[in-house]
């Protein structure tokens, strides 16, 4: 294997900030290849950071693909050690309501016990005890090992993972070219939100972009079909479930609630969308009384609960036939040699699966990766655990009885895990609480703008959790565009990020604005816009974006 | 219990109503849920800030003459206006709030970030411009509380600087204020002020600011001091050796609470009640006119009197509520204008003018509500409440509530002669 010659030769490009890239990307780095990923926008910001948060147990699939049902399960049990600080042992539910077939219950429990899922058939009294929120008028449960994992955590524990065994993450580039010669890719060029390109070479690429990797395939000169189906959800304003509450039945609209963190998503619908819409995340009124009438069925609580945000994603799958809403179209791995299917060398794509099954996926593609390249090296990522989860000491109860953490101390250590020691939070200022609801102290955002390169509140959110609670950033969002601006001294730049953040938040509210979610609205309007004037901010051009981080 | 009148909220609004009908010598009754708007707000009252088309407005006697006829200021007609605004300036007087500015010619307020922004009166004690944004020093020092971060230093100072002002900054620490920090949540503008209510904190502050001053013209603080009363700002500015003024932070604004605390007072000392935690359900008719209402904390009593004033303000203020499909006002289920469908409520973009801001209860010209098209004569609505207005892309919103509320109760005035 040839050493690259310059900063920028690589052995393996990643195209894709998600899940799947990034976990491709650590996995190559941990192999000792010399890797470049690049994102068009910041990492999660596709399909990872727009999906339920749910760690599927493979249950869901259970009936239908047995095979990838299997794959599930072997993933949960892997991410529960490798990822421990992501991931939220709810356990779930599949419960059966009047009307539902209770026939398919017992064919769903046993294709669950046969896929090597411990699925059990629970009372309906069990499952009220073990879950209050749930519709009390239930005629049957099932109870599976489903989790809640964090994918903003996951994706940046596998960049700082790639980043320490030598990755560079390119984020705010688009690949725009990709250079070949004779009949193999060579490299690519990216070209940044100001308009500036760059060009980079290796012998292999890797497609990772998800439903964004047809263009990219396309230009490849290759084709790859791809069938966006699209899925909205709803985030509400508290916790109301612990465990993952699924409906039993084939798997239809807004039949998963998943408790995250403080709040709960509910989730998704499915339609198939052209190819042009899927940059287009603005979730309709449709789609959210659909999913409110579904949700209350599985936790009528929901009927009076508020609802924070709306927000869509677009689900990676590869085109199989013509089904209408991608429900029946396999969520199994599609790992694609080109040079195999289409003649083209050094060309890769990874897509299909779920992010469940994110780390066999990257496995799967690195292996190929290193096939092409020569590399004996072993995949170790199903042992090896991501930074944050690496075993720490035991914590000594009495210790900490005598020396009392606080709550945005333990939110923070929940969010970093064993990262948890380069947060500094020994003054009383740095304790200061800048997101009351999801307690993301001073020290906190201190640690992610100079650690984490959060350089705008969209950044920090994903990195942090900050705006993302139950204010969706009314108070926070300010304190924290002048702490950066405090830091890096750009506060033109910050100020048109406040607007930015702002504007971005309300795509997400404005399809809910009723009720309470509305009345906070005014109240948001009323301070940043009446009160601090933001709404006479003009909007932000690229040049003050964040820009290139390598 | 009766009253001559009742007035179903606390806020701005209701309060100028209520002082103004107890100046007169009638038996008010206010009843206060207790959050106001006026916790949200600056230092500075605003008529009208810009005009439907979004420049800045000047002049805004002169300008509210170009508002569309559903404006209040149009539905009560703009003589109506030139009348009660320099009534409204003598009643804050009278509650011992004193203000510059006056409704002939705009002055500019500086917001939390430093933006400068139209207003009709603001409070002495805070920095202002001239309609030309000029301000009488070049050279300020700004002064941040170590660890407040409800107060955007970055970016005030960027926006001051950009308004001409040469600005330094000094973080000042003290004692006493040092003493909150132990708690995480402890930092905010009212919990400071409680600190800051003792004049040995103010000496402590006094010595920090005067020890930072070189050669500033002028001195720039957080609105943190005075929840109940100026009386430790008065003092703090005569220790300091530089003049000095405050620029509004964050929400809970402090200068807020003191407006509404100071109306409150002297509402109280011209004899009216005030019920605090009085969330009024439900109102009962006798014919088409309101007998009485009903409070949550009093729910065998039927509060009589014979005129009603509806002062809840908008959505926020629970005076309007959007349920999934229609906007209704919840006590009385008055006539409301509003959009049909929730998808033109809002505006897709965040800064475009939100058509829902302008939601409220419709009126006739003396502000009498309706039930299905039928006028209910002794009641008046006031403040956010009506429709037709809009507090971001208008500017006009504490305008429209003490205009709309001296109107209001002057018509009560000359109807009970």
């Amino acid at each position: 294997m040839s050493n690259p010659r310059n900063n920028n030769s690589f052995h393996v490009i990643v195209i894709g900030g998600g899940i799947t890239g990034t976990g491709v990307a650590r996995d190559c780095a941990l192999r000792g290849l010399k890797v470049l990923l690049i994102e068009r926008y910041d990492i999660t910001h596709g399909a990872t950071g727009r999906n339920h948060g749910l760690m599927h147990s493979g249950a869901r699939y259970a009936v239908s693909d047995p095979a990838n049902a299997a794959e599930c399960m072997a993933e949960n049990l892997i991410l529960r050690r490798i990822a421990r600080h992501c991931v939220e042992e709810t356990d779930g539910l599949f419960i059966s309501l009047p009307g539902d077939d209770l026939n398919y219950q017992h064919r769903f429990a046993d294709a669950c016990v046969g896929a090597g899922i411990n699925a059990e058939i629970i009372s309906t009294r069990e499952a009220i005890a073990l879950e209050p929120a749930v519709n009390p008028n239930l005629i049957g449960a099932v109870r599976v090992p489903d989790a809640a994992i964090d994918p903003f955590r996951l994706t940046l524990a596998n960049v700082l993972d790639a980043e320490a065994h030598g990755a560079t993450i390119l984020t705010h580039h688009a690949v725009t070219r990709i250079l070949t010669s004779g009949s193999a890719t060579v490299g690519v060029v990216a070209t940044d939100e100001n308009g500036n390109r760059a060009e980079f070479h290796a012998p292999v690429i890797v497609n990772a972009a998800g439903i964004w990797g047809q263009h990219i395939a396309q230009l490849a000169g290759v084709t790859l079909n791809m069938f966006p189906a699209r899925g909205a959800l709803l985030i509400f304003g508290h916790r109301v479930n612990n465990m993952v509450i699924n409906r039993c039945r084939k798997p239809s609209n807004g039949d998963i609630l998943v408790p995250d963190d403080i709040v709960c998503v509910l989730g998704t619908t499915s339609d198939r969308v052209p190819l042009t819409e899927i940059d287009n995340t603005h979730v309709t009124n449709h789609e959210v009384d659909l999913l409110l009438s579904e949700g209350v069925k599985l936790v009528p609580r929901l009927a009076s609960t508020r609802i924070l945000r709306a927000y869509a994603g677009i689900r990676p799958l590869v085109a199989a036939d013509s089904a209408a809403t991608g429900r029946d179209i396999s969520r199994g791995i599609v790992c694609i040699d080109h040079a195999l299917r289409d003649g083209l060398e050094g060309f890769i794509t990874i897509t299909g699966g779920k992010m469940m099954t994110y780390r066999l996926m990257a496995q799967q593609a690195t292996d190929l990766v290193c096939k092409k390249l020569g590399s004996k090296a072993r995949c170790t990522t199903a042992d090896t655990p991501l930074p944050g989860s690496e075993p720490g000491p035991e914590t000594n109860e009495e210790d900490e009885l005598l020396q009392p953490v606080s709550f945005a101390h333990r939110a923070a250590e929940g969010r970093h895990g064993s990262r948890i020691d380069m947060i500094h939070d020994e003054r009383p200022e740095q304790r200061a609480l800048v997101c009351e609801c999801e307690h993301v102290s001073t020290a906190e955002v201190d640690y992610a703008i100079s650690q984490l390169r959060a350089s705008s509140l969209a950044r920090l959110r994903r990195r942090t959790r900050l705006g993302m609670g139950t204010c969706q950033g009314k108070m926070c969002a300010c304190r924290a565009a002048a702490m950066m601006a405090q830091r890096d001294g750009k506060p033109e730049q910050h100020i048109a990020d406040l607007n930015t953040f702002l504007s971005e938040r309300w795509k997400g509210i404005r399809p809910v604005a009723w009720g309470a979610t509305l009345s906070e609205a005014q109240l948001s309007a009323l301070t940043y816009q009446a009160l601090c004037g933001t709404n006479l901010i003009s909007s932000p051009t690229p040049s003050t974006l964040p820009q290139n981080e390598v | 219990m009766k009253f001559n009148t009742i007035i179903i909220g606390g806020g701005l609004s209701g309060l100028t109503a209520g002082i103004t009908l107890a100046e007169q010598g009638q038996r008010v009754a206010i009843l206060a849920t207790g959050q106001s708007r006026l916790h949200f707000t600056s230092g500075s009252l605003e008529l009208l800030g810009y005009n439907p088309d979004g420049s800045v407005v000047t002049a805004p006697l002169q300008e509210c003459e170009s508002l569309p006829a559903s404006h209040p200021y149009q539905v009560i007609g703009t003589q109506a206006l030139r009348q009660f605004a320099p009534h409204a300036q003598e009643l804050l007087a009278a509650a011992g709030i004193k203000v510059r500015g006056n409704a002939e010619a705009n002055h500019y307020r500086i917001s939390p970030l430093g933006i400068p922004k139209p207003a009709w009166l603001t409070l002495d004690d805070y920095i202002t411009a001239d309609s030309q944004l000029s301000f009488p020093f070049r050279r300020v020092l700004l002064v941040s509380i170590a660890g407040y971060i409800d107060f955007p230093i970055a970016l005030l100072r960027h926006g001051l600087q950009q308004c001409g002002l040469e600005c330094n900054v000094a973080e000042v620490r003290t004692p006493a204020i040092e003493n909150l920090r132990t708690s995480q949540t402890e930092m905010r503008a009212t919990n400071i002020a409680r600190i800051l209510s003792e004049q040995a904190a103010i000496d402590q502050l006094s010595v920090e600011i005067n020890r930072a001053i070189s050669g500033e013209e002028a001195i720039l603080i957080p609105a943190v001091i005075g929840i109940a009363d100026d009386n430790n700002l008065k003092y703090l500015r005569r220790m300091v050796t530089r003049p000095l003024f405050c620029v509004s932070t964050l929400p809970p604004a402090v200068t807020g609470v003191r407006l509404q605390t100071r109306l409150r007072k002297r509402f109280l000392n011209l004899g009216g009640t005030f019920m605090l935690g009085s969330t009024v359900r439900k109102a009962n008719f006798s014919a088409d006119r309101i007998a009485s209402v009903t409070a949550s904390n009093l729910p065998d009593q039927k509060l009589s009197a014979d005129n009603f004033i509806l002062a809840t303000g908008s959505f926020m203020g629970n005076g309007l509520v959007a349920t999934q499909d229609s906007i209704i006002e919840p006590i009385m289920n008055l006539d409301v204008d509003a959009t049909q469908g929730r998808d033109s409520w809002t505006s897709p973009r965040l800064n475009d003018p939100q058509p829902y801001m302008e939601f409220g209860v419709h009126t006739d010209s003396s502000l009498h509500p309706a039930i299905n098209g039928h006028i209910v004569p002794n009641l008046w609505a006031i403040g956010a409440v009506l429709s037709g207005h809009n507090p971001i892309s208008l500017a006009d919103s504490t305008g429209v509530d003490m205009i709309t509320a001296l109107f209001a109760a002057n018509d009560i005035i000359s109807h009970n002669i």
